[in-house]
């Protein structure tokens, strides 16, 4: 089907609003990523994404020149969510941060030596356990750590696109890693990867 | 620094988000607690994990074809037009000059004042023939008489009359008025004549149905005979016309201004 629009008419690039190509196309690979965290599913991810990027190109004269583009279509993707697809998503998983708290208490006892255990999670949890671990976080919690560290978005604009207090994406991030940390952990001894005898080493 | 501080600022240290007071105090506390030192080291390996671990997808050509083609689909059509309005209303000539145009469209549509003209003129023209009116009506006249100043009246005198499109009376007869009738879009050629029983009759023509040239032939024999009577004049212009007949009967006549031509011609000829 797209081969054939592709063959009929297809309206050029250079019909776009050059700002808009400059500024908002480069970003669609982000927001395809954020769209598949949204929604979990590939489909609905592509089309939250047209249906952002068709809002931002509407309202692009209300987008101020010179601000962060990419968190202004990170706000309309969210909302964009918020409005149509969260009720097609299951609710974040309720969690018990005290428990995880003890948990990491206990991992913390065992090892002695933080740089062990460092070298041997990083280098021998598997790319999709790293994948799953991250997935598996409650959503506002996944959210706030991968605008941080994926997007590497600043505290101030994290919280400014989520509407929150900017110590609770200070809060949000660090209880974020503890939970990943165990959970990171836990794929890697029942890896039979003996986190005991590495720290004894 | 305290732990508990440091808990609390951990996440921004290792974020580089912090001010360098905040960072050395943070590095101080560090090299005295092995307990911090390890959370530290959890919250470093966290954020490599998730800023290099991260298996980023890219966008699939597909889709990225797709939105861009519905994007410049969207410029071709409404966005283009909205451009286009901005930039002609960018320039300020152009904005007040559209301003004064839409002002001037609106002032024509609700006070024409061509329009207007033509209404007062009307206007003018009837109350001459209303004032007239009255005076014949002050007059004796023979019954039947009928006074031909509005297109209402003719049409009065025909149904009371009972009269549709009328037979010339073999019986001798003699016109007393004649005139055109411009109504609307209707155009008629009016003739008034009287029987030998003074029962006055009224033909009614048509214009599309005679030729111009046909009906001009038709008004001059007309006048020929209404030549030999008495007639005064009210209003040339306005193509209103009495005549008084020999029995002293007067016809009023109104017409509007698209006759004039003719019935300036009329006038003429009859003077």
């Amino acid at each position: 089907m797209l081969q054939d629009t592709d063959r009929i008419t297809r309206p050029p690039i250079e019909n776009l609003d050059e700002e808009f190509r400059k500024e908002a196309l480069p970003h669609m690979d982000a927001l395809y990523n954020f769209a598949l965290q949204l929604t979990q599913d590939s489909d609905d991810a592509a089309d939250l994404l047209q249906e952002t990027y068709i809002k931002a190109y509407r309202f692009w004269d209300k987008f101020e020149k010179g601000t962060n583009c990419k968190a202004w279509l990170f706000r309309i993707m969210k909302n964009s969510f918020i409005n149509f697809y969260r009720k097609n998503t299951k609710s974040p998983e309720k969690l018990d941060y005290d428990e995880i708290e003890e948990i990491y208490e206990t991992i913390k006892s065992n090892e002695q030596n933080p740089h062990n255990l460092d070298r041997e999670i990083y280098d021998n949890v598997f790319d999709d356990e790293v994948m799953q671990a991250i997935n598996s976080l409650p959503e506002e919690f996944k959210t706030v750590l991968l605008m941080c560290d994926v997007e590497g978005m600043s505290y101030e604009e994290i919280a400014d696109f989520m509407d929150i207090p900017i110590g609770t994406v200070r809060s949000r991030i660090h209880r974020a890693r503890k939970l990943l940390a165990v959970k990171l952990y836990d794929y890697a001894k029942s890896r039979g990867y003996n986190v005991d005898e590495i720290g004894e080493e | 620094m305290d732990c508990k501080e440091f808990q609390e600022y951990i996440s921004p240290y290792v974020d580089n988000q912090i001010d360098s007071v905040k960072k050395n105090e943070i590095e101080e506390h560090l090299k005295i607690c092995s307990s911090c030192f390890f959370d530290f080291k959890v919250e470093s390996l966290a954020k490599r994990i998730v800023t290099f671990r991260f298996q980023k997808a890219t966008c699939p050509e597909a889709i990225r074809n797709q939105i861009i083609f519905n994007l410049a689909s969207q410029r071709s059509f409404s966005s283009k037009v909205i451009n286009y309005i901005k930039v002609l209303f960018a320039n300020k000539t152009i904005r007040y000059a559209i301003a004064f145009g839409v002002l001037l469209i609106g002032f024509l549509i609700f006070y024409n004042p061509f329009e207007n003209q033509k209404e007062k003129y009307y206007y003018e023209l009837a109350k001459i023939v209303y004032q007239n009116c009255k005076e014949i009506r002050n007059h004796n006249f023979p019954e039947k008489t009928i006074f031909a100043s509005s297109h209402d009246v003719v049409m009065n005198f025909i149904s009371s009359n009972g009269i549709k499109n009328p037979k010339m009376p073999k019986t001798q007869w003699s016109i007393i008025a004649a005139g055109i009738e411009n109504y609307q879009n209707y155009q008629a050629a009016h003739l008034l004549f009287k029987c030998e029983n003074d029962t006055i009759y009224m033909m009614e023509c048509e214009m599309d149905k005679i030729s111009h040239s046909g009906y001009l032939n038709f008004v001059k024999e007309i006048h020929k005979d209404l030549a030999k009577k008495k007639f005064f004049k009210v209003d040339h212009e306005g193509c209103s016309i009495i005549l008084r007949l020999e029995n002293g009967v007067l016809m009023a006549f109104a017409m509007s201004s698209d006759n004039k031509h003719s019935m300036n011609e009329l006038i003429a000829s009859l003077d």
